[in-house]
Formats: C-alpha cells, sequence, structure tokens
C-alpha cells in the first residue's frame, strides 16, 4: 500500500517534471526562430551573426572550445564549492561569536559595497607574483581527449585548483551564503533555544542539532544565487587573466570581432551555466531534508 | 496507584527536604535591565510539590504560569529566592538534567527529522553530555514502544509537518517522557486541541503517570481538566503572580472518563472556578 502510493507519486513527480519543461523547449523553439528572422532582416554577419554561421564558427574550432568549457566549468565548480564551505564556516563562526560578529560585521558590509569585478585583478596578481599559492587538488584528463580524435591527452590535461580565477569566483559567490547562514542561525525559536537549556545543550550541540538545521534553507536558497555568481566571478577573472578559459575565448572574438563565434561562445556558456543551476538544484533537493527548499 | 495516599496540604517544615519541586521565596522580575520597564511576574512563590505527586496550576492569562513552569526548569533564573528539583538547586552544575522533562505549549519537534529522529533528539544531546547510560540501541527500541503507547506507530519516518496538531503534540510529550525524567513539567500540552483529543490524551497522561510513578507539574487554563487530572490544583492570581488558593482533589483513582459525571467532580469543579473567579 505505501510502496504503491510511493510509486504512484515517484510517477505523478516524473509526469510533472516532463510536463513542466514543455514551456522551455517552446522557448527555444521560439528563441531560435526570433534569432533567425533578425538576422535575416539585419543580414550581415559581422553586426548581427545568422545561427548557421554561429554553429560554423564555432564547430571549426570546436577543440578549443571543448576543452576551454571543460576548463572554465572546472574552475566554476571549484569557487562555488570553496564559496559554499567557507561561507557557511565563517557564518556560523560569526553567528555563534558575538563580540566577533560586531567586529566583522561593519567590514563585510563595507567590502560588500566594493564592486566586485575591480577586486579581480588583485586576485589575479597574487597568485601570479606567487606562483606557489596555486593548490592543484586534482589534475585529470578533459572529456575532449576521449570524445574528439584532434585533440591530445596533454592538450587536454586539465584540473581542479585553487587558484586566481577559483579564488576571485569563490569570493563573489561567498557573501549570500555567509550572511544567509548568519541570519538562518538566528532565527531559531526561542522554544527550541529553551528545549536546549532544559537538556543542558552546549552551545556547540545547539549548533549541531538545532541552529544549522535552522539556517540550511536560508542557505540552500542563497547557494542558488551563488550559482549564478561563481559564475559571473570566475568569467570575469578569465577576461582579466588572459589565455584561461572560456573567457579568454570571448576577449579573443572580440579582438578578432568574430560575431559568430561569440554569439556560439555565449550560448554555450549559457546552456553550460543551466545545466550547472539544475544540478545544483537537484543535489541540494536529494542531500536535504523536504521542505528545506521553496 | 501509589497517588493514592493523601499528601498532606499546606507543607510543613520538615517536607522541604522530600518535596521533589521546591520554590521557596521566589520572586521573578522581569526586565531588571534598568533600560527596560519591570514586569513583577511572580512574587513570593512557595510552593511544594511532592514525589509522584500531580499538581495542576490555573489562573488567568498572563498571571505568570509559564514563568513558574520555566523557572522549575532553569530556562529562567529567579529574581529572589531558589527553585529545586529533588533537593537540588536547578540553577546549579550539580542539577541532573535527564531528571526533568519539559512539555512545551507548542510542538518542539524539529521540522528537519523525522519523528523517530526527534525522539531521540533529547537522547542524543544528554547521552553526549554524560547525563544518561543507557545504549543508543535501547533508546531507539524505546522510542519504538512510546510512539506505540502515545499511538504514532507507522509514523517513525513521518517528518513533522505531515502530523495533525495533536500529533504533533504527542511527538513532543513522548520527546520529554523518552529519557525517562523523573518531573514532568507541562505548559498547556492540549490547550490547542479540540475537546475530543484532549481527553483522550488527558487518559492516556494519567495512565502514563500511573506507570511510571512521575511527578506532574501541570500548567492549564482549562479548569475541568485541572480537576481531573490532579491531586492538588493551585490557583496563580495575576500581577503579581502568587498563589491565590490551593484546592486538594481528593476524587478516586484511577480515572476514567466516568470520573467527569461524579457529583464529588462537580463539586470539585465549581469550588475551583468560584477561587478562580475571584482572581479576575
Ligand atoms: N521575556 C519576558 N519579558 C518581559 N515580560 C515578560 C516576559 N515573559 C513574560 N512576561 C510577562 O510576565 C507575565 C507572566 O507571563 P507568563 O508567565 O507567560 O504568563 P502565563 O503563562 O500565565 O500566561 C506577563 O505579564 C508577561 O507579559
Ligand atoms: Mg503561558
Amino acid at each position: 500500500m505505501a510502496t504503491k502510493s510511493h510509486a504512484h507519486r515517484r510517477f505523478v513527480r516524473t509526469r510533472h517534471w516532463v510536463t513542466s519543461r514543455v514551456p522551455t523547449v517552446i522557448a527555444g523553439v521560439v528563441f531560435l526562430v526570433l534569432w533567425q528572422l533578425t538576422a535575416m532582416v539585419i543580414d550581415n554577419n559581422r553586426i548581427f551573426a545568422y545561427p548557421e554561421y554561429t554553429w560554423r564558427q564555432v564547430s571549426e574550432r570546436s577543440d578549443t572550445v571543448f576543452i576551454r568549457i571543460v576548463e572554465t566549468f572546472s574552475s566554476i565548480a571549484v569557487a562555488f564549492v570553496l564559496a559554499v564551505i567557507v561561507g557557511v564556516l565563517l557564518g556560523v563562526v560569526i553567528a555563534e561569536v558575538y563580540t566577533l560578529r560586531q567586529m566583522a560585521m561593519p567590514i563585510v558590509i563595507f567590502t560588500y559595497a566594493i564592486p566586485h569585478p575591480i577586486l579581480a585583478p588583485v586576485f589575479i596578481i597574487w597568485f601570479i607574483v606567487n606562483p606557489g599559492a596555486e593548490i592543484v587538488l586534482f589534475s585529470f584528463t578533459g572529456p575532449s581527449a576521449y570524445l574528439l580524435d584532434s585533440v591530445t591527452a596533454a592538450d587536454a590535461a586539465q584540473s581542479f585548483a585553487i587558484d586566481g580565477v577559483t579564488t576571485f569566483g569563490a569570493w563573489v559567490g561567498f557573501f549570500p551564503v555567509f550572511l544567509s547562514t548568519i541570519t538562518g542561525m538566528n532565527a531559531l525559536e526561542e522554544r527550541f533555544e529553551q528545549l536546549g537549556t532544559v537538556l543542558g545543550a552546549t552551545r556547540w550541540q545547539m549548533v549541531r542539532y538545532f541552529r544549522f538545521w535552522r539556517a540550511l534553507p536560508n542557505i540552500a536558497s542563497s547557494i542558488k544565487a551563488t550559482v549564478q555568481l561563481s559564475i559571473i566571478g570566475v568569467i570575469v577573472a578569465e577576461f582579466i587573466a588572459s589565455s584561461e578559459g572560456i573567457g579568454y575565448q570571448i576577449v579573443l572574438a572580440w579582438k578578432g570581432a568574430d560575431l559568430g563565434y561569440m554569439f556560439g561562445v555565449l550560448l554555450i556558456i549559457m546552456m553550460g551555466s543551466y545545466l550547472f543551476y539544475q544540478t545544483v538544484v537537484w543535489l541540494l533537493k536529494v542531500l536535504t531534508p523536504p521542505g528545506t527548499i521553496e | 496507584m501509589s497517588n493514592e495516599t493523601a499528601e498532606p496540604t499546606t507543607t510543613s517544615t520538615d517536607s522541604g527536604e522530600e518535596a521533589m519541586i521546591s520554590f521557596s521565596g521566589v520572586d521573578k522580575i522581569y526586565g531588571t535591565d534598568a533600560t527596560e520597564e519591570t514586569v513583577t511576574a511572580l512574587q513570593d512563590i512557595d510552593l511544594d510539590v511532592d514525589a509522584g505527586e500531580f499538581v495542576s496550576v490555573v489562573g488567568p492569562s498572563g498571571c505568570g504560569k509559564t514563568t513558574l513552569l520555566h523557572l522549575a526548569a532553569g530556562i529562567l533564573e529567579p529574581t529572589d529566592g531558589t527553585v529545586t528539583i529533588d533537593g537540588i538547586d536547578v540553577q546549579g552544575a550539580e542539577h541532573d538534567r535527564s531528571e526533568v522533562g519539559l512539555v512545551f505549549q507548542q510542538p518542539v519537534a524539529l521540522e528537519w527529522r523525522t519523528v523517530k529522529k526527534n525522539l531521540l533528539l533529547p537522547v542524543q544531546i544528554l547521552k553526549q553530555n554524560g547525563a544518561i547510560d543507557e545504549s543508543m540501541d535501547y533508546y531507539r527500541e524505546r522510542a519504538d514502544e512510546l510512539l506505540e503507547l502515545v499511538g504514532l506507530e507507522g509514523f517513525e519516518d513521518a517528518y513533522p509537518n505531515e502530523l495533525s496538531g495533536g500529533m504533533q503534540q504527542r511527538v513532543t510529550i513522548s520527546q520529554a517522557l523518552i529519557y525517562d525524567p523523573s518531573v514532568l513539567l507541562m505548559d498547556e500540552p492540549f490547550g490547542s486541541l479540540d475537546a475530543m483529543t484532549k481527553d483522550e490524551l488527558n487518559l492516556e497522561l494519567l495512565r502514563i503517570w500511573d506507570e511510571t510513578e512521575k511527578t506532574v507539574l501541570f500548567i492549564t487554563h482549562d479548569l475541568n481538566e485541572a480537576v481531573f487530572l490532579s491531586d492538588r490544583v493551585i490557583v496563580l492570581s495575576p500581577r503579581p503572580g502568587r498563589v491565590a488558593d490551593e484546592i486538594e482533589i481528593d476524587l478516586p483513582r484511577p480515572r476514567t472518563g466516568e470520573t467527569r459525571s461524579r457529583d464529588r467532580f462537580v463539586e470539585l469543579s465549581t469550588e475551583v472556578h468560584q477561587h478562580f473567579k475571584h482572581q479576575r
């Protein structure tokens, strides 16, 4: 009985998932049609590239694009994970230690007010001046080496690393997680504080059993914002760091006034970002207790 | 049935030793920070609850009932006087947390834990702090027994927001019962429930109390409920809260649904209502 209704619920959820994707597909088709129509009106690939021309420009350099997109999204993954871990840990500490909070909050608000991009060169320079600071977490041969004959394993050598690009991405993505951890932890209802007192819970037990969990819905929704912000951070850093990632490919396209290539690269970034976002949302749903999200 | 023996009403000098819960000369004033307006919530409270006794506290809203209970739970510190449980100051380091269970007015089930994990939460904390000795397996089994006792079997893996108000309240009560404290402090635990669920849970509570010989301090604004459950009913007067009256309830036990229709029940209930009216 219970399993049957469970299976049924699963079915309903799957069907719901499929139907909820229909508008997205329609939007995609409408987008392509509008793109083609606009290009036909302008009819100049240097001002507004045709979809077909865009495709050609990208597929000509598919090796580079493939390698670079993997490089960029590896950086984004590192930046994102760093932002979440550091944001939650620092948030917990600041939420718990009142005097630290009194001292830290004005600084946090001040740094938050600095427009992020102007700090990107600072992060890059730190790691250029001090190459030993870069930490390679995990090296791997990118999927392009397996999927494209023209790409050698050496070309596709990639890594998850803490470097100028990823630290800047983490910096940009860090604030929402950090702030929502503090807000959520301090929102614990009074009766739970009282329950803790009755049980003689230590401060660490209050964090571990009550406050952290109370903050989890806040953290989960801020993590969605962090996805976007760490992508922005990484790509901005790549614009500036030169030679790295898909961000640098945009710079090349811009310098060569190659609109078709630029359109293609932008589209790929958009699709990658969307996939990354959906993956994170799915992971959050799987990993957190029901009711944490939305 | 250990509760049949009538306790002496007005506490004599020697009963201070044996009282399970004891308030002596307790004042509670809120807002002593000079910046705020002060509220004298309780004044000159002298109250003893003997081991195994079931005592209810009634009084108009805002007269300090919750304050009284939170003082006994050690959540609040008295402005003056002392509160002891089993002879030990609840504010002191020797106070044994595993001796006291507090049932809150609103459910304290954590929404991110399943029902069973909610029951085990107090155990995890108390065990880590060395306040209880039994193994986790023992408590897991006990959680299953308790869930059956309060009629929640089959809901072990449900989350609190999937339960009705009455069921959530059962979880909250079980959370206080799981580590078998000898003192149960209950703050209008059935206040938000419909009359039928309330009657049902009242009977269940009496059964548990009778089986486990706990000392209960029970807060309610339902005078009939107080009479039905208790050995003694304390009437608090408002602003500042003081003990205005004490009514001994000599109804025989065990009490059943039929107890409410007894003449003596009606008499006592009327008496308590009258005492209560004087406090308005
Ligand atoms: N934290 C607090 N700060 C200031 N005043 C309070 C606080 N808690 C309760 N009071 C006041 O103390 C009095 C008694 O409150 P309470 O014990 O909650 O009464 P009851 O439970 O009988 O309704 C009320 O007048 C209330 O306003
Ligand atoms: Mg109250």
